[in-house]
C-alpha cells in the first residue's frame, strides 16, 4: 500500500502563506489540510476615526490587484451609510473601471500564474525564452487594462479620481476615444489568448458546491446587484453577514465562511454559474470554445472562466464607453449632507464577491468597519475540494499529487496576505 | 529613443510598498515627499504602491530608474543602502514569484528578459523595523525619509532644472 507525504510549505505563485499538508499511510488518508497562516488584518483599525472622504483611499491600499474593487466597494458602503444616491454618470464610469480591473487581474493570473502549470514550467521566466510572443502579448493586454483604469480612475492602481458621490476629475473625450480604439484593436490578442487556453489541458475533477456572486437584472454583475446563490436564491447585500457566516478553524488563522453547505465558492466560476446568460456575445463564444457549460463544477475551470471574462471585459467596456460618448460627460455637484448611519457595499472583484460595511457618526467620521474579502470565503471550499480530489489521484506519483493540489489552490487565484513584497537582501 | 535636453535622459523615480503595513510602505512615503518638491521636468516621480508587474509601464523612455523600497538587510532600522540589481544578484532570498502579483526584482528580471529594462537601475533599500498592519512608520524609518530624499536628490542633481524629455518612440525592443 502506498505512503505519501506532501508538505508544501508556502505554495508558490500564491500570495502570502498557504500550506498544503497531506499524509497518506498504507493507502489510508490520515491528513489532508489547506493551512492558511496570516496575521489578522485589523481593517477596522485602519479606517476607524477617518473621515468619509479618506476611507476609500486607505482601503485601496489593501491590495494592488483589487485596489479598484476595494475603492468602489468602500465608496458604495460610505454612500449607503450617508444616504447618497449616485448619478447614472458616476455609476456608468465605475462600471467601466471594474471591467478594467477584471481585465488587469485575469490577464495576470491566467498568463503569468496559472499558465506555467499547464506547460510544466516553474514560472513565467522560462516562457520568456520559449514563448516570447505569448509573454509580450500578455504584457500588451495588461498594459491595455492598466491604461483603461488610468483613464477612468486617474491611476493604473490605487485610483485617485473616484470619490464619494462622483469623480474629482472626469476623463477627457480624446483619451476615452483613444482607449476605445485600443480595446477594439485587441480582438486578435483575445483570439490568440483563447487559442492558447483551448490547447491547455485542464484536470478533470468535479465537486458540486454552492456558488455565490452578485446578480443583476441589467447585466453580468460586477459593480452592483443582489447576492445570489445557486442553493439559496437571492438576498440584499445588507444581509451579507447571514450568508457569509465567518468562523475560525484550528489549523488556520484566516477566517472561513459558509452558507447553506459546509463551504461555498466565489470568483469567476461562481459568477459564470450564476450569470452566464448575461455574458457578451464574444464571451459566450469563448466559453463554448473552452468547453464551459453552466453549471460547471470543476474548480480548475476557474482559470478558463477568467479568460472568458477577459473577453467580456473588453466587449463590455466598449459598450459602456459608447454610452459615455453618446451621453457626454458633465461636471456634477458632489456635495452631500452628512448624517450618521451604517451602510454595506458589495462588488464582485476578480477573486469574487467583496463586502465593506461602515458605520459613520453625524460628522462623517467612521466609527465601525468590517470587510470580508473573497479569498477568505473560498478557504473552506479549497479544503473540501482537496478532500474530494486526493482520493481520486492517490494512484499517481507523489510529485504529480503535489502539483495537482498546488494547481487546485492556484486555480482559486487566492490572495492570502495582501500584499507584502519585501526585498530580503543579504549583503556579504 | 528618448530625446532630452539633458544627456541623462528621463529619470523615473518610483516608491513602492504597502502603506497599510507600517514600514513596508516607506517607499511610497518617500515618493509622496518627493512629489511635493520642485524637480526638473525630465524627472518623473511615481507612487508605485502595489503596482507589481504594472511597474513595467513606468519604464519606457527612461534612461535611469530609481526605485525606493523597504528591504530586509539585517541592518539597523532606518538604515539606507544604495545598490543596483546586479550588486545583489544571488543575494536575494525569499520565494520568487511567490505573490499572485510579483516582486520588485522579478519585475526587473522580466523587463531584462524581454529587453525592456532601463539602461540604469538604482535601488534605495530602507531597513524596516516593523512590518505589521498599521499606517504609521516606526520613528527610525520615519527619520530615514529625509535621508533617502536627500540621497535621491543628489542622484538627480546633474539634471538641469529646465531639462525636459520628449519621448518620440519607445526606447526598447520587444521580445528576444
Amino acid at each position: 500500500m502506498k505512503t505519501i507525504n506532501v508538505n508544501v510549505d508556502h505554495v508558490t505563485r500564491v500570495e502570502g502563506h498557504g500550506n498544503i499538508v497531506v499524509n497518506v499511510k498504507e493507502g489510508k488518508i490520515e491528513e489532508c489540510k489547506w493551512e492558511v497562516v496570516e496575521a489578522p488584518r485589523f481593517f477596522e483599525a485602519f479606517v476607524r476615526g477617518r473621515t468619509y472622504l479618506e476611507v476609500s483611499h486607505i482601503t485601496s491600499r489593501i491590495c494592488g490587484i483589487c485596489s479598484i474593487g476595494h475603492t468602489l466597494c468602500s465608496l458604495q458602503a460610505t454612500e449607503a451609510a450617508l444616504g447618497v444616491k449616485i448619478s447614472e454618470q458616476t455609476r456608468l464610469l465605475r462600471r467601466i473601471l471594474i471591467q478594467g480591473e477584471n481585465l488587469q487581474s485575469h490577464v495576470l493570473h491566467s498568463y503569468f500564474l496559472a499558465a506555467p502549470d499547464f506547460v510544466g514550467a516553474p514560472s513565467v521566466f522560462p516562457l520568456v525564452k520559449t514563448h516570447p510572443d505569448v509573454v509580450v502579448r500578455a504584457l500588451r493586454m495588461k498594459k491595455l487594462a492598466n491604461d483603461l483604469c488610468d483613464v477612468f480612475g486617474g491611476r493604473t492602481v490605487h485610483p485617485i479620481t473616484p470619490t464619494v458621490n462622483g469623480f474629482t476629475k472626469l476623463p477627457e473625450v480624446k483619451e476615452i476615444k483613444d482607449i476605445r480604439k485600443r480595446l477594439a484593436d485587441a480582438t486578435p490578442d483575445l483570439e490568440a489568448t483563447l487559442e492558447l487556453f483551448k490547447s491547455l489541458k485542464i484536470p478533470a475533477f468535479e465537486r458540486e458546491t454552492e456558488y455565490i456572486s452578485l446578480k443583476s437584472k441589467e447585466e453580468y454583475a460586477l459593480y452592483d446587484g443582489v447576492i445570489a446563490s445557486t442553493d439559496a436564491g437571492t438576498t440584499p447585500v445588507s444581509n451579507y453577514r447571514n450568508w457569509t457566516n465567518e468562523y475560525l478553524v484550528p489549523h488556520s488563522t484566516a477566517k472561513y465562511a459558509k452558507n447553506v453547505r459546509d463551504s461555498y465558492m466565489v470568483g469567476a466560476l461562481a459568477r459564470f454559474n450564476n450569470n452566464h446568460g448575461q455574458l457578451s456575445a464574444g464571451a459566450k463564444k469563448a466559453a463554448a470554445a473552452l468547453g464551459l457549460k453552466a453549471p460547471c463544477y470543476n474548480p480548475f475551470m476557474n482559470t478558463a472562466v477568467q479568460v472568458v471574462e477577459a473577453v467580456h471585459a473588453v466587449e463590455e467596456s466598449i459598450r459602456l464607453i459608447d454610452e459615455v460618448l453618446d451621453k457626454g460627460l458633465k461636471e456634477e455637484d458632489r456635495r452631500i449632507l452628512l448624517k450618521a448611519g451604517r451602510g454595506v457595499g458589495a462588488v464582485d472583484v476578480p477573486r469574487g464577491i467583496l463586502f465593506h460595511d461602515y458605520t459613520y457618526d453625524k460628522n462623517g467620521i467612521c466609527r465601525e468597519a468590517n470587510c470580508i474579502i473573497p479569498t477568505n470565503q473560498n478557504h473552506a471550499n479549497i479544503q473540501k475540494d482537496m478532500e474530494a480530489l486526493l482520493p481520486q489521484i492517490l494512484d499517481q506519483p507523489q510529485d504529480e499529487i503535489r502539483l495537482k493540489l498546488e494547481m487546485l489552490v492556484r486555480a482559486y487565484d487566492p490572495c492570502i496576505s495582501c500584499s507584502t513584497h519585501l526585498l530580503k537582501v543579504k549583503f556579504v | 529613443m528618448c530625446q532630452c535636453n539633458d544627456p541623462a535622459g528621463k529619470i523615473v523615480i518610483i516608491g513602492v510598498g504597502n502603506l497599510l503595513l507600517k514600514d513596508e510602505g516607506v517607499g511610497v512615503h518617500v515618493a509622496q515627499e518627493l512629489q511635493k518638491k520642485s524637480l526638473p521636468s525630465a524627472v518623473k516621480v511615481h507612487d508605485g504602491g502595489l503596482a507589481g508587474i504594472g511597474l513595467l509601464d513606468f519604464f519606457p523612455g527612461a534612461s535611469k530608474v530609481l526605485l525606493i523600497d523597504a528591504a530586509e538587510m539585517n541592518l539597523e532600522a532606518g538604515a539606507v543602502v544604495r545598490f543596483t540589481p546586479e550588486e545583489v544578484a544571488g543575494k536575494v532570498s525569499g520565494p520568487r514569484f511567490s505573490a499572485h502579483d510579483i516582486g520588485l526584482l522579478e519585475v526587473l528580471d522580466l523587463a531584462g528578459a524581454l529587453g525592456q529594462c532601463p539602461p540604469e537601475v538604482v535601488i534605495f533599500g530602507i531597513q524596516p523595523k516593523e512590518i505589521s498592519w498599521g499606517t504609521e512608520l516606526s520613528p527610525e524609518v520615519q527619520a530615514s525619509i529625509s535621508k533617502v530624499t536627500e540621497a535621491v536628490l543628489r542622484e538627480i542633481a546633474h539634471v538641469a532644472p529646465n531639462a525636459s524629455c520628449k519621448v518620440v518612440a519607445k526606447t526598447n525592443t520587444q521580445g528576444a
